[in-house]
């Protein structure tokens, strides 16, 4: 079953299209990872699904309820981070959590969760005088009150250092060991491919694209790159490379070979020079991280819009 | 249903504001100050007057019906607002609440720390009039009291209701001011002027040619509601409606009207705040 589906949904401000013809689909139990540049309405996306903002057409569906009709019953099951919040200047992180639970009606314990999102000295504190990232962490508490069947975390790693990073991303991955349903936006690459099943790259108001982080790669053509030193480097080389079956360029500065593959082995490629007289000195690879798949899909449709 | 939640919340976060206090304390020396003040008149001006609580009562009435609207409305007024431009109602409803919840709870804890205030207020200037005056009237002290603690719990709901209708605080704050002038100010006027498009003139020339609808009109604003209410239901003060029918009022003038319209206060505008509220984008 679909613990999110969106349908054809757009979402207009007058003249602006916040969002155009969506459609998108997250599975119960994955880790889905929400990708795209600021403005391209992943938050506009996050505010449907919770009934802040309704679509101008299309349908939106939240563990089966209908985002608008039935959003209490969604957000009686869901735990939400949202992106610019704000917390009750003078209600204490115990307040804030005991609102939480006493409005889900769960039996969470207070120390318990504050003690797992790290900031359990803060209990008594007044969390007008938190920082941004004790802030991020108080919203995350209060998100998992009530161990929820889908989490919506919208830029989770705001204000976080790396530290906290790392343990919000190890808090994710517990809760999706649980059994619950992660949705996440972020600008972020390294987050989400740290711990993502599957991700949308939403860029314009549009998903342009949305597979594994594996079959993104494939999917844009920005496979491994291997990068070879022969101690001479002759044209007869660099044809026998071009050669390899899988090799989709070949660039060359003195003795250095920079070749770029979807799928050819690096063996091959290896074999391949000696096998027409150069000598390897030394070789590097490495794979295309989700920064050039998500520039490769941006740039796409840069050129798409100026062309 | 949730909105006790939130009425306990907003309670609680009133309550650290000293809000509640500075309210409590402002009551007090109001309420206390002017039951005493009138010991002062009441023996410096005639001499030996009696000292009643029903003269009391309607001293205090013209200033109440100023300070309890303006404080209501300025403690309410950003109440939803002012939560959706800061960001805390992105927490609030992502909370399994209704909007409608949201407004119920904001008026209900709202209401609850004017009215304890209010109480407070009140309950100190009856030890005054207790240790002070020649008598004291507990049922109508008690039936003012009642009355008193509606206005500041109906015009606080106003403030809820008005705050619904928008989403900057700025503009949140125009809207109250507007409502304050219109009913509270400049309603006389208004009053003044559909008399004077139907009838050439501003008023009625004598007491005798008052239209109902006039009277009624002038019934409508809260605080006029609350004020008819305390004269027509406590004894002793002779209003132009009990002049003008010495028999019985038509249902529409008499102290149940007064009561309905004031309950009416109550409902109507958050109504109409949820009305907005329930459509906007957030």
């Amino acid at each position: 079953m679909a613990a999110i589906e969106l349908a054809g949904v757009t979402k207009r401000y007058g003249d602006v299209t916040a969002l155009h013809d969506l459609d998108l689909q997250v599975q119960s139990g994955e880790i889905y990872g929400f990708l795209g540049p600021n403005g391209a309405g992943k938050s506009t996306t996050i505010d449907i699904l919770l009934d802040f903002v309704r679509p101008t057409s299309g349908t939106a569906t939240v563990l089966g309820h209908d985002a608008h009709d039935e959003s209490l019953a969604i957000r009686q099951r869901i735990g939400v981070l949202p992106e610019g919040f704000h917390v009750y200047e003078r209600l204490t992180a115990r307040q804030h959590l005991e609102f939480a639970i006493e409005s889900k009606d769960a039996d969470d314990d207070v120390e318990a969760l504050l003690e797992r999102v790290g900031i359990p000295e803060a209990a008594d504190r007044k969390a007008g005088g938190f920082s941004k990232g004790m802030q991020q962490r108080l919203a995350l508490a209060i998100a998992l009150v009530g161990d929820p069947d889908l989490l919506i975390l919208d830029e989770p790693s705001t204000g976080l250092d790396p530290n906290g990073a790392r343990e919000m991303r190890e808090i994710i991955t517990e809760e999706a060991a649980r059994g619950a349903t992660i949705f996440f936006s972020s600008h972020i690459l390294e987050q989400v491919e740290a711990v993502c099943d599957r991700v949308g790259i939403l860029q314009q108001g549009e998903l342009v694209a949305q597979d594994t982080i594996r079959g993104l790669r494939e999917a844009a053509g920005t496979g491994a790159t291997l990068t070879v030193t022969v101690k001479a480097l002759t044209p007869d080389i660099v044809e026998a490379v071009e050669d390899v079956p899988g090799v989709t360029s070949v660039d060359t500065d003195r003795d250095v070979l920079t070749v770029s593959a979807d799928d050819a082995s690096k063996t091959d490629i290896l074999d391949a020079i000696e096998a027409a007289g150069g000598e390897v000195v030394d070789f590097a690879t490495r794979e295309a991280s989700l920064d050039d798949v998500f520039a490769a899909y941006t740039n796409d449709r840069d050129e798409e819009v100026s062309a | 249903m949730s909105w006790p939640a939130i009425a306990r919340k907003d309670f609680h976060d009133a309550a650290r504001s000293k809000a509640l206090w500075a309210l409590t304390a402002l009551f007090v020396l109001f309420m206390a100050g002017v039951a005493y003040v009138y010991t002062l008149l009441q023996s410096g001006g005639q001499g030996g007057g009696e000292l009643e609580t029903i003269g009391l009562i309607f001293f205090l009435l013209s200033p109440v019906t100023l300070l309890i609207p303006l404080t209501a409305l300025v403690m309410s007024h950003k109440a939803i607002a002012g939560e959706v431009e800061s960001g805390s109602a992105k927490f609030l409803l992502s909370l399994p609440h209704t909007r409608r919840d949201a407004i119920v709870g904001k008026v209900v804890g709202r209401g609850a720390v004017l009215g304890v205030s209010v109480v407070v207020g009140l309950v100190v200037a009856a030890v005054v009039t207790v240790a002070l005056y020649d008598s004291f009237d507990a049922l109508a002290f008690l039936g003012f009291s009642a009355l008193t603690v509606l206005l500041a719990v109906l015009y606080t709901a106003i403030g809820v209701g008005l705050s619904a209708t928008t989403q900057d605080s700025g503009r949140a704050t125009i809207v109250a001011a507007a409502f304050f002038v219109v009913f509270e100010v400049a309603w006389g006027a208004v009053v003044s002027g559909v008399y004077y498009l139907l009838n050439g003139t501003f008023g009625p020339m004598s007491a005798g040619s008052v239209p109902d609808w006039y009277l009624l009109l002038n019934r409508v604003p809260p605080s006029s509601a609350f004020t008819n209410a305390v004269f027509q239901f406590l004894p002793g003060q002779s209003t132009l409606v009990a002049q003008l029918f010495p028999q019985n009022p038509p249902i529409y003038l008499s102290k149940w009207a007064a009561l309905a319209t004031m309950f009416a206060w109550l409902v109507v505008v958050p109504a109409l705040g949820y009305y907005v509220f329930e459509r906007a984008d957030l």
